[in-house]
């Protein structure tokens, strides 16, 4: 049975965070359960009496919950909403709402189910329906499918963590005046002070707080955050933090960048578990989570609570269930001599305290039946079984440092607190060895209210100074106790006298849900997110045996994706003026790059290879017409503008006369193709470049770089101008009489628009840019027009008698003529000889980008990689991508070709075509072998020249 | 006349999102020194500070880096300013262009235009907007854009083919219910 006996339960008062009158329903493994508003997941199935609800993914074993903080708590349940379907970053820490349906990893199929971790939560979330499938919450109407958003924001100082020291630190910076933001992951601020029963300024902790944030509140300069986490810093002073927000149909979760001058961390610190045989057994939980349960939502673990403990903090514990009215059975305080106020309290309470004693042993599986208190350092061996149904432990608290290790700070061994705490003088600094990330209170391994709180006033005082603000002098430190709690004693395994084979089962990284068995495995298992610092901390760790339970880290999938500002959508976002005309008449889409492009026009039950036949037949024997809108434009224009582009093309620019145009490559230093296009002269000092879609962004970039840096006196001006006009290609024999038509006076001959020109004409009044090249030896026209005057003109050219036609006929017929396209030649860093466009470079010029990469004497050798024709013998298309193993001759392009019926590939095959006839076997990146014979490069030229004489 | 490139598409949330009325517009590439203040004037435009819009008879002229400007005015005005601006630059090193269908703008309308901007935009918009008169270039998401800020909200100047996308994701930042609060 599931969850064993179901004993603990909540109390019948008390906890102030929920609200009794108001009850949430929701199920766990489809039994019907009942919790409270204000409950988290965690405090709602404690209550209900569950004990055992994840699955160690190591071994199987039962685990129940360890702590409340978000990190520990992940255990890699299913959390759904009332919906049912699978809410996003589900953890035991998110709050309980009405509906919900949680599924633990014992329904669905076993090998499903063994995927849950204690690790990052978000990589397991996601409900599971009965067969193990997990439906996903649908796309939301937000931008792109992800129910995901970012918020810029920019801070002179950011305080990361709400509890008293971040809420000190935010009053200090916000007094001086500096812009604040205060962050808290919880939903409510003041950390765990009004739990720990903490007083301040003679008042309890909860109304210092309530009192901090109402004058935070009350400034304009601060922002406050609960509910927002920061996860992730980035580099210096970019910070990234994520949080719920309410999207339509669902939550959206919101990631927060966030550029700081400063930052203060006051993340406060980790209670550590301690290790022993059975500490994984579902109801063994950190001392400091009972206690909150207790405190915040009235739940106890069990009806009669063991404690083990090495440090005073733990005796709160047991006061405060004991006061709660749930029994204590035993207290093992590790430490041979308990004192302090705290144990002596204890005592006075008449609670049974076991100096030099430690809980070494649980019975039960599914859930604490037993616990043995034995000597804390014997063999395992000795000591008694007390009856108990959950144990609560404390291993002393450690900083909670990984932001600070991301951003480059250090921890050190501190002797006398046995914990790792940051190095203050090490502290994360600028060039110019400003430090502009402080821990501040427990983060820093600061213990007690006092000391937290003078070190978060330091803290500030340093941020602000760092900022050249002044401190006012009216900020008061709250009075408060001075060390409330005597040493730790930093001893984790237990028993320490125990012989391994007894410790094998005892955990020891709680992250990752690692034995003590799995030792040698540390530092060396799945890289947390950050990895920084992480493995050689793991191993010092290890060596002082002080138990692994560092929290999450680092960003979840989702916001993976966020961080690059400029990041494009997996999906095409842009469109071209006749997206409308392509959209009304059956497009079949391909996506190029970002853009949204019409792969064929098929017309009513037309097979992609009927539309591809049509479409490329027309280009060949009649006029096709083509939307090659996305092809770059930028306008070059300056006195130098001539002298500019002869050094970023290879070929001759400066001195083509006004309405020429010419095909030309740019390359880069290396000699390698960067871009290319069709080049017009406008005027004396204007140029009009054409580049492939997808090189002109970064060709673009390119120039202007060129510009800034190599060229600065230049007088040259660029202009992106690629959405001031839409482009029509028409192609074929019978594309000037398709012209005519719409031309009326207008001469198309040779002599008035002699190929490789350009003239600005009207057709049928609308104005244009006539471009005439050729390609081949092929008739081709490309029209430049505005974009609201396309569709017209484009419904014009297809009603005198052009065939539309998409990318993939455009693509076959390049690929028949021997050419790859100018992107996959750049990504392949093919020079433009080895591409067969040798007579694009000029070799009169004096210079040119790739000039000296040009005349090395490599490029002179017979066997590097060059353009060849492949043609498998079957006719099968060869999957671009493909490499021969034997020689590194690489697929560059390929296709089903309509002209020859069989699949044609053009490779950069070491040797070239001159190795025609040789056979190649090549390896598909699907894992095919597929065999292919080396020809030349051209497969359709000769029908060509036919249609065109 | 400029065709509606959402075809008459808005959405109200936090703000109002709509396609601004087609305008004419002119990239000017030169240096800007008291000569082409001179020659803007005589045109009836003013040169403009950096991260400024100025105003003027003939239209507006926006700020968009140390040697570019861009005119915005209306729409048939750009055909005459086009050839009169390259007359008064002749000789001088320059580029001017008619952009008036590269770009598309999209009005923000509202006190809460900031915040929608702040979800999409890498600047400090979240605590109040800049000036009314305010001229910015930065990104809206993945796109290149050009900012103006008015009493009444803000337009998002972006390249044409981005237009749609860009729609989409202020539509998306200005939802209601996703107030940053």
């Amino acid at each position: 049975m599931r969850g064993g006996r179901r004993v603990s339960c909540r109390l019948p008062e008390g906890g102030r965070r929920i609200d009794r009158s108001r009850r949430l329903d929701f199920t766990f493994d489809g039994r019907a359960l009942k919790g409270f508003e204000g409950d988290t997941l965690a405090s709602a199935l404690i209550g209900s009496g569950m004990a055992a609800i994840g699955r160690s993914s190591r071994d199987g074993a039962a685990r129940g919950v360890l702590g409340t903080g978000r990190g520990e708590a992940e255990i890699g349940l299913s959390v759904a909403g009332a919906d049912g379907l699978a809410l996003p970053g589900a953890s035991l820490a998110m709050p309980l709402q009405q509906g919900m349906g949680v599924t633990g990893p014992d329904a669905g199929r076993p090998d499903l189910v063994r995927a849950l971790s204690f690790l990052f939560g978000s990589s397991s979330a996601g409900g599971r329906r009965d067969d193990g499938t997990v439906p996903v919450r649908p796309k939301s109407s937000l931008a792109d499918g992800v129910p995901s958003e970012i918020l810029h924001y920019f801070a002179d100082i950011l305080v990361v963590g709400g509890g008293i020291a971040g809420l000190q630190a935010a009053v200090a910076a916000g007094a001086a005046g500096a812009k604040v933001l205060l962050l808290e992951r919880a939903p409510r601020f003041g950390g765990r002070a009004p739990a720990d029963g903490v007083r301040l300024d003679g008042v309890p902790a909860g109304d210092w707080i309530a009192t901090a944030c109402a004058q935070l509140e009350r400034m304009a300069n601060v922002r406050l955050r609960p509910g927002c986490e920061a996860v992730r810093i980035g580099a210096q002073g970019l910070v990234f933090a994520q949080e719920t927000a309410a999207g339509d149909g669902g939550d959206c979760r919101r990631l927060w960048k966030i550029g700081a001058r400063q930052v203060i961390l006051a993340t406060g610190g980790t209670e550590l578990p301690l290790c022993f045989p059975g500490n994984g057994v579902p109801g063994v939980m950190l001392a400091s989570a009972v206690r909150d349960l207790l405190f915040n939502h009235a739940v106890t673990p069990g009806r009669r609570v063991a404690v083990s403990l090495c440090n005073d903090g733990g005796y709160r514990t047991a006061l405060a269930l004991h006061r709660a009215g749930v029994a204590v059975a035993c207290i093992a305080d590790l430490r041979g001599e308990a004192q302090g106020p705290l144990a002596a309290e204890a005592a006075a309470a008449g609670l049974r305290v076991a100096p030099g004693m430690a809980i070494t042993g649980i019975r039960g599986r599914r859930r604490v039946k037993a616990a043995r208190i034995g000597a804390a350092d014997g063999d395992g061996k000795d000591g008694s079984w007390i009856a108990c149904d959950a144990v609560a432990v404390s291993g002393g608290w450690a900083p909670e440092a990984e932001l600070l290790l991301q951003a480059g700070g250090t921890l050190w061994w501190d002797e006398s607190r046995a914990m790792f705490r940051p190095d203050p003088e090490a502290l994360p600094a600028a060039a110019d060895g400003t430090v502009w990330l402080r821990p501040a209170g427990q983060a820093a391994g600061h213990a007690g209210s006092a000391e937290v709180l003078r070190d978060a006033a330091l803290a500030a005082a340093g941020a602000v100074a760092a900022l050249g603000l002044v401190l006012p002098d009216r900020i008061a430190l709250p009075a408060a106790p001075e060390e409330e709690e005597g040493p730790a004693e930093g001893r984790w395994l237990l028993p320490s006298g125990a012989s391994p084979a007894l410790l094998r089962s005892a955990i020891f990284d709680f992250g990752r849900d690692l034995s003590v068995a799995d030792l040698p495995t540390l530092g060396r298992g799945p890289c947390r997110a950050s990895g920084i610092g992480g493995a050689e901390l793991d191993a010092e760790a290890l060596a002082r045996g002080v138990p692994l339970i560092r929290s999450r880290t680092g960003l979840a999938d989702w916001a993976e994706a966020l961080l690059p500002d400029d990041a494009l959508p997996a999906r095409p976002v842009l469109r071209t003026p006749l997206h409308g005309w392509h959209a009304a008449h059956g497009a079949a889409w391909e996506e190029a790059g970002p853009w949204l492009r019409p792969e064929s026009f098929p017309r009513g039950a037309d097979s992609g290879r009927a539309a591809l036949l049509r479409e490329a037949g027309a280009a060949r024997q009649g006029a096709a017409l083509a939307d090659v809108s996305p092809v770059g434009k930028l306008l070059v224009a300056g006195p130098d503008a001539g002298r500019f582009l002869d050094m970023a093309y290879a070929g001759s620019l400066g001195t083509l006369p006004p309405g020429f145009c010419r095909y030309a490559l740019a390359c880069g230093e290396n000699g390698a193709v960067l871009s290319g296009g069709m080049v017009a002269r406008i005027d004396e000092q204007t140029w009009l470049c054409h580049a492939s879609p997808a090189t002109s962004a970064r060709f673009e970039a390119h120039l202007r770089r060129l510009l800034e840096q190599r060229w600065p006196g230049w007088q040259v001006f660029a202009a992106d101008i690629v959405g001031q006009f839409a482009q029509i290609a028409l192609a074929g024999p019978g594309s000037r009489a398709v012209l005519a038509e719409l031309a009326g006076e207008i001469e198309l001959s040779d002599a008035a628009l002699p190929v490789m020109h350009w003239r600005d004409r009207q057709l049928c009044g609308i104005p244009v840019r006539l471009f005439r090249y050729a390609l081949a030896g092929g008739l081709g026209y490309e029209i430049a027009v505005a974009p609201s005057r396309a569709p017209e003109l484009w419904h014009m050219l297809a009603a005198a008698g052009a065939v539309p036609c998409g990318t993939a006929a455009l693509r076959a017929l390049r690929i028949g003529r021997g050419f790859a396209g100018i992107g996959r030649a750049a990504a392949l860093g093919a020079a433009p000889q080895d591409l067969g466009l040798g007579r694009a470079v000029s070799p009169r010029k004096a210079d040119y980008i790739g000039k000296a990469a040009h005349g090395l004497p490599a490029m002179a050798d017979p066997s590097r990689p060059q353009l060849a024709g492949l043609l498998t013998p079957d006719g099968a298309v060869l999957p671009e991508g493909s490499v021969a193993a034997a020689d590194g001759a690489r697929v560059m392009a390929s296709c089903w070709s309509p002209v020859r019926g069989r699949g044609i590939a053009l490779g950069l095959v070491p040797g070239g075509a001159r190795r025609s006839g040789e056979l190649l076997d090549f390896d598909a990146p699907d894992g095919r072998v597929l065999q292919a014979r080396i020809t030349g490069p051209v497969f359709h030229a000769a029908e060509e020249a036919r249609a065109d004489g | 006349m400029a065709e509606r490139v959402l075809d008459g598409r808005w959405m109200a949330g936090l703000v109002r999102i709509s396609e601004a009325p087609p305008a004419g517009m002119i990239a000017l590439h030169a240096v800007q020194d008291e000569a082409l203040a001179a020659a803007l004037e005589r045109l009836g435009l003013r040169l403009p500070e950096p991260g400024g819009i100025f105003g003027g008879p003939s239209g507006e002229t926006g700020w968009m880096g140390p040697r570019e400007l861009l005119v915005v005015c209306q729409p048939p005005r750009a055909a005459v300013l086009l050839p009169a601006l390259k007359a008064e630059l002749a000789g001088r090193p320059s580029l001017a262009a008619d952009v008036s269908e590269a770009h598309v703008g999209l009005r923000l309308d509202g006190v809460r235009a900031g915040e929608v901007l702040a979800k999409l935009v890498p600047l400090e918009l979240l605590d109040g907007t800049p000036p009314p008169g305010s001229f910015v270039q930065s990104r809206l998401g993945p796109h290149a854009a050009a900012l103006r800020f008015d009493a009444q909200g803000a337009t998002v100047y972006c390249g044409r083919p981005a237009a749609a996308h860009a729609f989409e994701l202020l539509a998306a930042a200005a939802r209601a219910g996703g107030e940053i609060g």
